[in-house]
């Protein structure tokens, strides 16, 4: 899957989580890029984006990522 | 050895010296010989077996952890030791709290009247702060986020670092690994720095925190004498002893810290300006609220219970309120924790912990009246008024939690309430009686004006650091401002043979 | 290296900052004043220091010794003054001083040290804490303090920065290099009365022992003084006696006179003196106040004039200000005599004050 196709997908899930049809994201959003984007809805980010790409991230993972294209490098790894 | 002692400065200025003359490559060797002569002479010598004990097992399991191939096994030794410490630690720090609990609930008929007697333990210094730091990076090894330390020297340093292992900051080994072990030169900007942040946490421990300690003392001392507005105005005397005592602790801390050339994490940041109780505590005891939410809430996020309790609310309650509504488990756990964590009462639990829990709760449910209210009053989320109210609101409802931390126990703090609401007597707020509680009329403005130095300090903090600012200043100005900071706390500061040396208050836990 | 010099430059403004803090601070009161007076007199101009606790600075009228005899006496006293703050407060009288004779006051020496430390060690502080900083007051700490409350002597702001308000009195700022003229030269008038019984035990001749760690102050005193060929006299000022204390005083005269030293106890001439024991005391006989000093000073002022050899220096324009003292001392003596007059005139004792 390219780099494009995997941010598609996952601007849709933010939308979802936030509830806000007007987020993109890019490599270098971050919490603060989000309003409502605190410690408990990066859990919630994190397991729809476990979901919808049918991956795991370790906790490591979870605690240390710092922008959403860290997270995205994650997910090119894990599905290949 | 107290770290307001003469004693400890003297000591204090030697060690800097020394360390600055000393081969580089040695000296967080002389950082681990300072620290560990530290922790021998700060209490019963006997006691540094407990932090080597938690310290040697943690490096041998990060080690193992490390080594093994198998989940399994990986699990499995994460699991012994951190039964090991917590078992360590609760032995310690929390047999006396399950032995009153035991017998409150027995003489209420439970099981019998057989009560059971409390025992009286010697608690290593610190031990909620070094269990902490040193399982947070146990787990980090297990998460891989860290690679685990191989020289146990090295390890020790980092369990035993003095400046901070008797009242924290809870040190994160990943931000730590690069600066305790790195040969420091010195620096004339980061000494002085660092020096200066000492001055200030002094002026905040003694010239604020133990001047308002007296009326608390008075008013906590006697609540039934002085009972109705007395009682909310040694809370918040309290409020603001607690948070000079902790934090001008933590500026001493850091400060030592940045003299040596080490940075370690910030604890506090102006708290009192939150305009949410979850903001609070993100900026109040922040190394305490970063360790559980890493490493309690995340995981308790993360596993599968919590997301099949999630599917169920979301189906029950819709999409977003469903998914709020299961949220409120997890932070039971984690607001019982940090209650837990201030010590084995219920008036940390209650007071410090489960009551932030149901404002949060409460607050999320009250989110939509919010925002009816808002709109009806035409206030923008900009508005100062709306901005003032928040944060008076927030430190209000944090106030309300801070009379049980300062009781006696969780059922004084109720009475207290009730004495509080019983009594109605404003007059004494304007009649002169709140200056028999200790402090006289001078005695009070001197308090009152330090308070008024704290509150420009932490404004100006907002935005730039203080100290930058005083620095780009002339040698006069920026000479007077520090001489004028030293000789205030040398003057004011409640300390010397006349005061009972006065303990910080976090250092019990 | 500019660094350096601005850092050194900070401490050192600091260091001299709060000594002079510090000696402002330092508790007000008839002590301090002595201290800082006795700084302030200049250099090589006193003739005669009395070394000794609370029944010097009350009693022995320097003032009055100039204005009769032309001699400059100056006091260190101090409440409780252990018998072993003596040797350092003759070093550092010596430090601007030259003074031909040394008067010790020998009461303190019937106590025992660890008596004064156990219930006095607050006037301790009355001799080490009125010192200027050196190194004698350094070695003066030591000698007396123990080790780990040493602390809050060498630095005294542990001590006296909650005096803070004190900072409003204009004496407490010019105290600020701990010089500043005595206006009666270090005495204290009491106006004061309560009568004591006279008692005489001149018919014994028995001796007790003082104090061992006493004993051993003193004879370490005399040595000091012989080694350093200072002249010293040691007096027992007038007093309510007990047999013990009679007998403690006979005790020391033999050591002192055995070791060519000069004692003279004035309870042995209260003929001579005139003492008064229902007027001239201020609390029932263990202080002298302005009557009784008047007499006992005339009596000390004979005795000097007879057995050494001051030069009278009365109209040396360098003691113009003893002059000054002179006259003042007159004027406060004269109302305070009117005022002890009138008290024992009407039975109207000052019976609180009675220790």
């Amino acid at each position: 899957m390219t780099r494009e196709a995997i941010y598609e997908r996952l601007n849709a899930v933010f939308q979802d989580v936030f509830d806000d049809e007007e987020i993109t994201v890019n490599d270098a959003t971050t919490a603060a890029d989000i309003e409502d984007w605190d410690s408990l809805e990066h859990i919630n980010l994190v397991a729809a984006v476990e979901k919808e790409f049918g991956i795991k991230f370790t906790m490591g993972q979870v605690v240390t990522m710092k922008n959403v294209g860290e997270m995205v490098d994650i997910i090119l790894k894990s599905i290949g | 050895m107290s770290i307001t002692s003469f004693a400890f400065l003297c000591s204090f200025a030697a060690v800097l010296t020394l360390y600055y003359l000393i081969p580089k490559r040695v000296q967080w060797m002389f950082l681990l010989f300072v620290s560990i002569l530290y922790f021998l002479t700060a209490g019963e010598p006997w006691l540094l077996f407990y932090p080597a004990a938690a310290i040697t097992i943690v490096y041998a399991g990060a080690l193992y952890i490390d080594g093994v191939k198998e989940q399994k096994k990986k699990k499995a030794a994460l699991s012994l030791v951190v039964v090991f410490c917590l078992l360590m630690l609760i032995i310690l720090k929390y047999c006396n709290f399950g032995i009153y609990t035991y017998n409150a609930l027995a003489m209420r008929g439970f099981w019998g009247s057989g009560l059971l007697s409390t025992v009286q333990l010697t608690i290593p210094l610190g031990i909620s702060f070094y269990t902490l730091a040193l399982l947070g990076y146990l787990f980090d090894v297990y998460y891989e986020i860290a690679k685990p330390q191989r020289n146990f020297f090295k390890f020790a340093l980092f369990g035993f670092y003095f400046p901070v292992i008797v009242s924290g900051p809870i040190l994160r080994y990943r931000n730590m690994e690069e600066q305790l072990y790195a040969p420091h030169k010195m620096d004339f900007k980061q000494v002085t720095y660092g020096l200066q942040r000492m001055v200030w946490g002094f002026f905040k421990k003694l010239v604020i925190a133990e001047r308002l300690a007296l009326v608390v003392a008075s008013v906590y001392g006697d609540y039934r004498t002085y009972s109705g507005f007395y009682i909310p105005v040694a809370v918040i005397c309290f409020a603001f002893q607690l948070y000079a005592d902790f934090s001008g602790g933590m500026d001493i801390v850091l400060g030592l810290s940045e003299a040596l050339g080490i940075r370690v994490a910030e604890n506090f940041r102006t708290p009192y300006f939150s305009r949410s109780i979850q903001e609070f505590w993100r900026r109040w005891h922040i190394t305490l609220g970063e360790w559980l939410k890493d490493y309690l809430f995340y995981p308790l996020l993360r596993t599968d219970t919590f997301g099949r309790l999630q599917e169920i609310c979301k189906k029950r309650f819709g999409k977003k309120t469903g998914k709020k509504l299961a949220t409120f488990v997890p932070m039971f756990f984690l607001w019982f924790a940090v209650g837990m964590w201030h010590g084995g009462a219920w008036k940390f639990i209650v007071g410090s912990g489960l009551l932030h829990w149901c404002y949060i709760v409460g607050g999320e449910l009250l989110t939509p009246l919010w925002k009816r209210i808002k709109v009806f009053f035409h206030l923008g989320a900009d508005s100062l008024f709306l901005k003032a109210w928040q944060q008076l609101r927030t430190f209000l409802l944090v106030c309300a939690g801070f009379l049980f931390f300062r009781a006696e126990s969780f059922s004084e703090g109720c009475r207290m309430y009730a004495a509080m609401f019983f009594t109605w007597n404003p007059h004494i707020l304007w009649d002169g009686s709140l200056l028999t509680l200790g402090l006289d009329a001078i005695e009070a403005a001197l308090a009152v004006v330090a308070l008024i130095v704290l509150l420009i300090v932490s404004v100006l903090q907002q935005k730039e650091g203080i100290r930058d600012r005083i620095a780009r200043r002339n040698i006069v100005i920026r000479w007077v401002i520090w001489y004028a900071l030293l000789f205030g706390v040398i003057l004011f500061g409640y300390y010397g043979p006349e005061y009972s040396a006065a303990e910080f208050i976090y250092q019990g836990f | 290296m500019k660094n350096a010099i601005k850092a050194m430059v900070f401490i050192l403004l600091f260091l001299v900052m709060l000594r002079s803090l510090t000696y402002m601070l330092r508790t007000n009161g008839p002590i301090k004043d002595i201290f800082v007076g006795f700084y302030a007199e200049p250099e090589d101009t006193i003739d005669v220091v009395m070394i000794g606790s609370s029944p010097v600075y009350p009693c022995y009228a320097a003032p009055q010794l100039w204005g009769e005899h032309g001699i400059a006496a100056y006091p260190l006293s101090s409440n409780v003054q252990r018998p072993k703050a003596a040797v350092y407060l003759v070093k550092e009288a010596l430090k601007t001083q030259s003074p031909s004779l040394f008067i010790f006051e020998l009461r303190q020496f019937t106590a025992a040290d660890s008596y004064m430390m156990t219930y006095y060690m607050e006037f301790s502080r009355g001799v080490t804490d009125n010192l200027k900083y050196s190194v004698n007051r350094i070695d003066m700490i030591r000698a007396l303090v123990p080790e780990e409350d040493r602390y809050s002597y060498y630095f005294d702001i542990f001590k006296y920065h909650s005096n803070w308000r004190s900072l409003i009195l204009s004496d407490q700022r010019t105290a600020f290099i701990y010089e500043r003229l005595h206006p009666l030269k270090g005495l204290l008038i009491h106006e004061e009365v309560v009568p004591g019984e006279k008692k005489d035990y001149s018919d014994i001749t028995e001796e007790l022992a003082i104090p061992p760690e006493q004993e051993e102050v003193l004879c370490e005193l005399m040595t000091y003084l012989k080694e350093n060929e200072l002249q010293a006299l040691f007096i027992v000022s007038p007093m309510v006696l007990t047999k013990e204390l009679t007998m403690q005083f006979n005790y020391m005269e033999r050591i002192i006179t055995e070791n060519g030293g000069t004692f003279l106890d004035l309870n042995d001439y209260y003929e001579e003196i005139g003492l008064d024991f229902a007027r001239d005391f201020y609390d029932g006989g263990s202080h002298t106040n302005a009557s009784g000093s008047e007499k006992c000073t005339a009596f000390l002022g004979a005795y000097l004039e007879e057995n050494y050899h001051f030069t009278d220096k009365r109209g040396d324009e360098a003691y113009a200000e003893w002059d000054v003292a002179y006259a003042y001392w007159l004027e406060c003596q004269a109302a305070a005599l009117e005022t002890i007059e009138e008290k024992v005139a009407n039975g109207n004792y000052d019976v609180g004050e009675a220790e």
